[in-house]
């Protein structure tokens, strides 16, 4: 389970999170939609420690995370697994190392263990045979799909994705959909996904947030935030701009 | 201190706090983080191994010019066989472990900074943490003890390459006595100013470590961060070792009274 307790955030003079409150189920898959540039990547790195807040709290099963060193972060981070925007993929790596980097890093499982793990991951994210491949010899969608992989690999309970449709073409953009689908289904795991993807926020989601003007705005199951009848929610997801800021 | 908030000395001492916080991570991460071969061994080829030819035509080229130098004063004199002794010495305690140093600053200095900046700005430092994975303990105390390692190395070699073409343009080019120029150069060049410029070298080897890691993890965001940070890693450094080697020549002369 996760929670944010009155979450503000301010870089420089910009405020980009004013006590935000959140709460996220084990098992659940959370959506957070919001506006580009809105803060759901700030928000997001806040639940992993990636950022720390300038006031309120972050509690990762009934643990607060907030005011924590690096190695005592590490610890918690072990509970997560994270795909990137970009994918973050380590270039200098092939595949396989990318993949193997988190089992490499705890030093338990012996080669032959970890060929296997890596290769049944690959198979997972529709990627098999792909050990030798450097990360510039990939697309965009499948850099995401082995981002994935490496996530997925140490059975991690929850898994965070930052934007995992942005940039890729309509049928790439399902197929990273049904993925997160199918290993929440699988690995049992708790999702929170950062989208502002509609299509995909309805599709992976089971509980939608809407972040709005540094809040969360609204939120509820995909069923009732899709069938709300609120100016701003129904701006949102039907992707009608306001006519002063198409001016300006 | 708030005064000091938002001017330039007021970020140079932040900036140095912050160096001085990772250093202090990275030293406690030495003796307690089970060093990844690999990864050491990748570092000190990249550092030792590849600047081979720069150190080896810095230190040859310093050495000659020294020699023609130093001869054309003491010729006046008539101290022409005492030539290599004054590059013997030169090249031990000084001009050895700076030049090296300040030739690897620009060569390893800035990969460094390239290499973590690019990874900070591509998120891949950020997937680092998310992996339960310190950054100290990966990218950074693999770079610093290897820098600690080589940097010794290559100093010696240098010098060696240096006194060897100083007397090569003794004997063949000004024609000096050759047994005198190598007997003189022996008996004023002595154990502890090579331990002194050992000793420097490793500091310095430090200093382009963790000045290049820092400017790294550090960069601003797009290419023109990491570009910034290159030309920061390689300009600080740089001025760092010259500065750290005035300080370090009194404190090791103090040193070297002590058991002498």
């Amino acid at each position: 389970m996760i929670e944010v307790r009155q979450l503000s955030k301010q870089f420089g003079s910009q405020l980009i999170l004013d006590s935000v409150d959140l709460r996220i189920e084990s098992g659940e898959s959370a959506v957070i939609i919001g506006r580009s540039g809105g803060g759901k990547s700030v928000l997001l790195k806040h639940l992993i420690g990636l950022l720390q807040p300038d006031t309120g709290d972050v509690l990762v099963d009934g643990q607060s995370i907030v005011g924590m060193n690096e190695r005592q972060l590490l610890h918690v981070r072990e509970k997560f697994g994270m795909v990137f925007q970009g994918a973050a993929l380590f270039d200098s790596m092939t595949v396989a190392e990318n993949v193997a980097f988190p089992l490499e890093r705890k030093k338990k499982y012996t080669a032959g263990e970890i060929e296997k793990r890596v290769a049944a991951a690959l198979d997972m994210v529709d990627l098999p045979g792909t050990q030798h491949k450097k990360p510039a010899e990939l697309s965009g969608g499948m850099r995401k799909r082995v981002g994935l992989a490496r996530a997925i690999i140490y059975e991690p309970a929850i898994l965070v994705y930052d934007e995992p449709t942005t940039g890729l073409d309509p049928i790439m953009s399902d197929c990273i959909d049904q993925l997160i689908i199918r290993v929440r289904d699988n690995l049992k795991v708790t999702s929170v996904v950062v989208t502002h993807d509609m299509r995909s926020a309805q599709r992976v989601g089971n509980h939608v947030f809407l972040l709005h003007q540094k809040k969360i705005y609204a939120h509820g199951t995909p069923e009732e935030i899709f069938a709300s009848q609120d100016t701003i929610v129904r701006q949102f997801i039907d992707g009608v701009a306001d006519t002063k800021e198409t001016l300006v | 201190m708030n005064f000091l908030a938002g001017s330039w000395i007021g970020d140079w001492l932040a900036g140095l706090g912050r160096i001085a916080n990772m250093t202090r991570e990275a030293v406690l991460s030495l003796f307690t983080f089970k060093i990844v071969w690999r990864d050491l061994l990748r570092q000190i080829h990249f550092i030792g191994i590849k600047s081979q030819s720069v150190v080896l035509v810095t230190g040859a080229f310093t050495g000659m010019v020294l020699a023609a130098q130093t001869y054309f004063q003491f010729h006046k004199v008539k101290m022409d066989t005492a030539t290599l002794a004054v590059v013997g010495v030169s090249m031990c305690s000084e001009l050895g472990p700076v030049l090296t140093s300040l030739m690897v600053a620009g060569r390893v200095g800035a990969a460094i900074a390239a290499e973590i900046g690019t990874m900070r700005v591509t998120e891949q430092i950020d997937a680092l943490r998310t992996l339960a994975t310190h950054p100290i303990d990966y990218l950074v105390v693999p770079r610093l003890t290897a820098a600690m390692i080589a940097l010794p190395l290559l100093t010696v070699e240098a010098i060696t390459v240096g006194i060897g073409a100083g007397y090569l343009v003794g004997v063949f080019l000004l024609g000096i006595d050759p047994t005198y120029l190598w007997y003189n150069m022996l008996k004023y060049t002595g154990d502890i100013d090579v331990m002194v410029g050992l000793t420097k070298s490793f500091v310095y080897g430090g200093i382009i470590a963790m000045v290049g890691c820092y400017k790294g993890m550090t960069c601003g965001m797009g290419a023109e961060g990491v570009g910034r940070a290159t030309t920061e890693a390689v300009v600080y450094s740089s001025i760092s070792i010259l500065m750290a080697n005035f300080f370090l020549t009194l404190a090791l002369q103090r040193v070297v009274q002590m058991f002498t």
